[in-house]
């Protein structure tokens, strides 16, 4: 297995260096010319002089692979440049908002599971019943369910109705862990609920597959308890797909819901990348996007891991 | 699981959301706790809702709403009142002098003011601050207010005079603006990238803490901040302020019915959740003069905004009235006039006075104008956009109006920066935004309308132009030269003469695409006392106290 971690962390890279690549290609050829539009209006009174001197104190004078290596060298000691925007540094901006994206991906994932797995369980063993069909109306109901929407219905009942928890607004977890929690309550259900959905369609299949089986039979013909056979026998068998999913909502989540972040003010990762693509910042961007590059792969070698943990059968060498 | 570890698990959730209401409901620092005594107390952190600045450096930022937030840790060389009058006794400046031909500004400056890092405000100062607006590298956007200063002479440390080139009036308007917003050059110079972002140096009532972008700005009180209110209290009141960034309007007004903020910051207050906050017990809510003005602003080398008559036939199929309650609710307004807006009191000639009147929507007209450019059956024409969803509806309503008469409008979505650019490369004729009023006409007009080409100097002017547009030779050069002549003159009377002939050019020539006012919604919890609008209708709140 670690043998398996070792290859897999090294395999990161070759990824990471094309993403990259790619990524500085497509900024490269973006229209808009970066020094146009961080001198904005001034660019039309600006002399050619200027203009220059603004490229060269930025760099962006240079040719397309000195640009890169220099990037590459330089995030490699941690320097990701400062922002064209604001001036402030990339790493700073990053190291701040990264925590509380995956905090975000945390509790939203943990809010997936608790309602999507049982949920899925249930339809499937109840299955045909009332139970399953609105169990199974309310999932396809809520993956087509836009997820802002539902997040100021939420914010309308629990935050300004109920007065329950706050209406937005970030506490760091450090600073007051009450408070913070109280704070990811809603965004994290709002984004969570939604995955649920999809768990609970994915464990309901998984495990309709799995009630079939001969070991199943066999488990109840031996007078197991239900609760058993389904935890214990059925479950752990049906989690393979249930994994995928997750890894795949951490992904996603790692990279960021713009749309949460904006309604509950929460200052994450999403937010970050799209403000600075639309203010065409692109060292942040680029900044930004590899280390979402190197969180999914991240989440998936953690789901490659899981499948290890799992099912025993799959062993890696 | 037994019953009984369920049961527990169910009363111990339960337990746990009613402790959270509990909790939820608990008194909000700075709420009403009693007494009505009207006499300012110390104390207190203002939480307000809105959004975030750009940057906290006067010169280098670009952001209409950075104002609110720069003036809470700055102070103007000269500031304004509400009625947009100069404020000695919030201004840096003492006393000021215009001597001899009005070509030499002497500015006595205020002893004893210190910057928060502790450097001393001087006429050293002051002169550091004027010329690092002038460096072209600094690309303030301001630098054209400023371009008739020729030079710029520390007489002695409080006494600095400036040498202008030629009578600039509302010079003393644009000391109160950015340009006038003292920073100290000592921190600035320490660590430029960091200064406006992470740290900022000022004269103001506060100073910054903390700003975590997309999330919250917060200040404290300056405890040397050198200015007393009238009845001789140390300034300011509270100790401090949170702007909480909530860029959904929605979650911005519940923040308020919640407590979760005392006030939302006027400049972002939107129009269509009026009926949420007004007549609610305890809240304070009232509508201020229209201060900032929608528009699309036009490229004239492009077509279609070459030929007037083309400019009319499409502000001719505009409703204006509708636009404006399209995008603003009851906030927006049409009630004619042109570029001064109602919030230039000394200025604004409302059209039942000898105004200019509105430009109804005549279909009549337009086709008219049409068949005068040779275009009787409508043309094409793109503009630009933001994604914003405002500036969306007002685009599409535009697009469905013109097309009524033939005129088909694309639009174009592109966020500010590359619109900005695209707009300066003429790659569409018009992009759709608003400016905001500054305190004095001459600061947005000039640099927005003055356009006089190589040649002109016979007719009086000043070959140059504004810089807010592309150059262009399809100019108005008597509009040019009424904003030339208003720049020179101090008399308000013969200013706002000058103002009502450049209007009425304005609005026959179309030099913009102008669609009415935008008012401001003021909303906030009523213990929330001492709070002003700046002349600019910006939210000052160096004298904001909270009734505990």
């Amino acid at each position: 297995m670690q043998a398996y971690i070792a290859r897999r962390m090294l395999q990161i890279v070759p990824v990471l260096v094309l993403a990259t690549i790619g990524m500085f290609l497509m900024v490269y050829f973006l229209p808009g010319d970066p020094a146009a539009n961080l001198m904005g209006e001034e660019i039309m009174s600006a002399t050619p002089e200027q203009i220059a001197d603004f490229r060269q104190r930025h760099g962006l004078d240079k040719p397309f692979p000195v640009q890169y290596a220099t990037w590459v060298m330089n995030a490699l000691q941690g320097d990701l440049g400062r922002s064209f925007r604001n001036r402030e540094p990339v790493r700073d901006s990053i190291a701040a908002r990264l925590p509380i994206t995956l905090e975000l991906a945390i509790f939203s994932t943990l809010i997936a599971i608790l309602i999507g797995v049982p949920c899925g369980i249930v339809s499937a063993v109840k299955r045909g019943s009332i139970l399953d069909m609105v169990t199974t109306s309310f999932s396809v109901g809520w993956v087509a369910l836009p997820n802002f929407w539902f997040a100021i219905m939420l914010v309308m009942v629990f935050a300004v109705w109920l007065q329950w928890v706050p209406v937005a607004g970030f506490v760091p977890l450090a600073q007051d862990p009450f408070a913070n929690l109280k704070g990811m309550l809603l965004p994290s259900f709002a984004l969570g609920s939604h995955y649920a959905a999809v768990l609970a369609r994915q464990t309901r299949s998984a495990m309709l597959e799995v009630l079939e089986q001969d070991y199943v039979r066999t488990a109840r013909a031996k007078g197991l308890r239900e609760l058993r056979v389904i935890l214990i026998h059925s479950l752990r068998n049906a989690l393979i797909p249930i994994v995928t999913v997750l890894g795949l909502h951490l992904g996603r989540v790692l990279g960021g819901t713009v749309i949460i972040e904006t309604i509950f003010s929460i200052p994450g990762m999403g937010s970050f990348v799209v403000a600075s693509i639309n203010g065409r910042d692109y060292v942040a961007a680029q900044g930004a996007i590899v280390v979402l590059i190197l969180g999914v792969q991240i989440s998936n070698l953690l789901t490659d891991i899981m499948y290890a943990y799992v099912d025993p059968r799959i062993r890696y060498v | 699981m037994s019953r009984c570890a369920v049961t527990l698990a169910i009363a111990s959730l339960f337990s746990l959301v009613m402790f959270s209401a509990g909790c939820a409901a608990a008194e909000q620092p700075g709420s009403t706790a009693g007494g009505n005594d009207d006499k300012p107390r110390y104390g207190g952190v203002l939480r307000i809702g809105g959004s975030e600045p750009g940057s906290f450096d006067a010169v280098v930022g670009r952001g209409a709403g950075d104002q609110t937030f720069v003036r809470a840790v700055t102070n103007q060389l000269i500031a304004a009142d509400d009625s947009r009058q100069p404020d000695p006794k919030n201004s840096l400046v003492a006393k000021w002098e215009i001597l001899g031909d009005g070509k030499t500004i002497r500015l006595q400056l205020r002893d004893n003011v210190y910057f928060n890092d502790g450097t001393k405000f001087d006429a050293s100062v002051v002169k550091w601050n004027i010329e690092r607006v002038l460096d072209p590298k600094n690309f303030s956007q301001v630098r054209g207010n400023f371009v008739a200063i020729k030079k710029i002479e520390v007489k002695d440390p409080l006494t600095v005079v400036l040498h202008l080139d030629e009578v600039d009036v509302p010079l003393l308007y644009h000391l109160a603006d950015r340009g006038g917003m003292m920073h100290s050059p000592a921190a600035v110079t320490k660590s430029p990238d960091d200064h406006g972002v992470t740290q900022v140096s000022g004269t103001g009532p506060y100073e910054l803490v903390e700003w975590v972008k997309g999330s919250h700005v917060t200040v404290k009180r300056f405890k040397d901040y050198w200015r007393k209110d009238d009845a001789g209290n140390q300034l300011p009141f509270l100790d401090g302020i949170t702007w909480q960034v909530l860029p959904d309007a929605r979650i911005r007004v519940a923040a308020l019915e919640t407590k979760q903020v005392d006030l939302i910051d006027p400049l972002t207050f939107p129009g269509e959740f009026i009926d949420r906050v007004r007549g609610k017990p305890g809240m304070v809510f009232y509508i201020t003069k229209g201060a900032s003005v929608p528009a699309l602003r036009l490229n004239l080398n492009v077509f279609p905004m070459t030929d007037v008559h083309l400019r009319r036939a499409i502000s001719y199929s505009l409703d204006r009235k509708a636009l404006m309650k399209i995008e603003y609710g009851e906030l927006g307004e049409y009630i004619g006039g042109g570029a001064i807006t109602p919030a230039f009191e000394q200025y604004f000639v409302p059209p039942d006075k000898g105004g200019v009147p509105p430009v109804e929507r005549d279909l009549q007209k337009a086709r008219e104008e049409l068949r005068l450019a040779g275009y009787v059956n409508g043309f094409e024409w793109t503009t630009l956009g933001s994604s914003a969803e405002s500036n969306r509806k007002r685009l599409e309503a535009m697009q469905a109006m013109q097309a009524e008469v033939g005129i088909k409008m694309n639009i174009k979505v592109q966020d500010g920066a590359l619109m900005q650019q695209m707009f300066f490369a003429g790659e569409a004729a018009a992009f759709a935004g608003s400016y905001s009023d500054r305190l004095d006409p001459d600061s947005g007009l000039f640099e927005k309308y003055y356009c006089a080409p190589a040649g002109s100097e016979a007719l009086g002017l000043t070959p140059g132009f504004g810089g807010g547009r592309p150059p262009s030779s399809n100019c108005v050069l008597e509009a040019s030269l009424l904003l030339l002549k208003a720049r020179r003159t101090s008399d308000v009377e013969t200013r706002k003469r000058l103002y009502l002939e450049f209007d009425k050019l304005y609005v026959e020539h179309q030099l913009e695409l102008m669609l009415g006012y935008a008012k401001r919604g003021v909303a906030h919890w009523d213990y929330v006392q001492g709070f002003v609008l700046g002349g600019d209708q910006k939210g000052e709140y160096y004298q904001t106290w909270l009734r505990k």
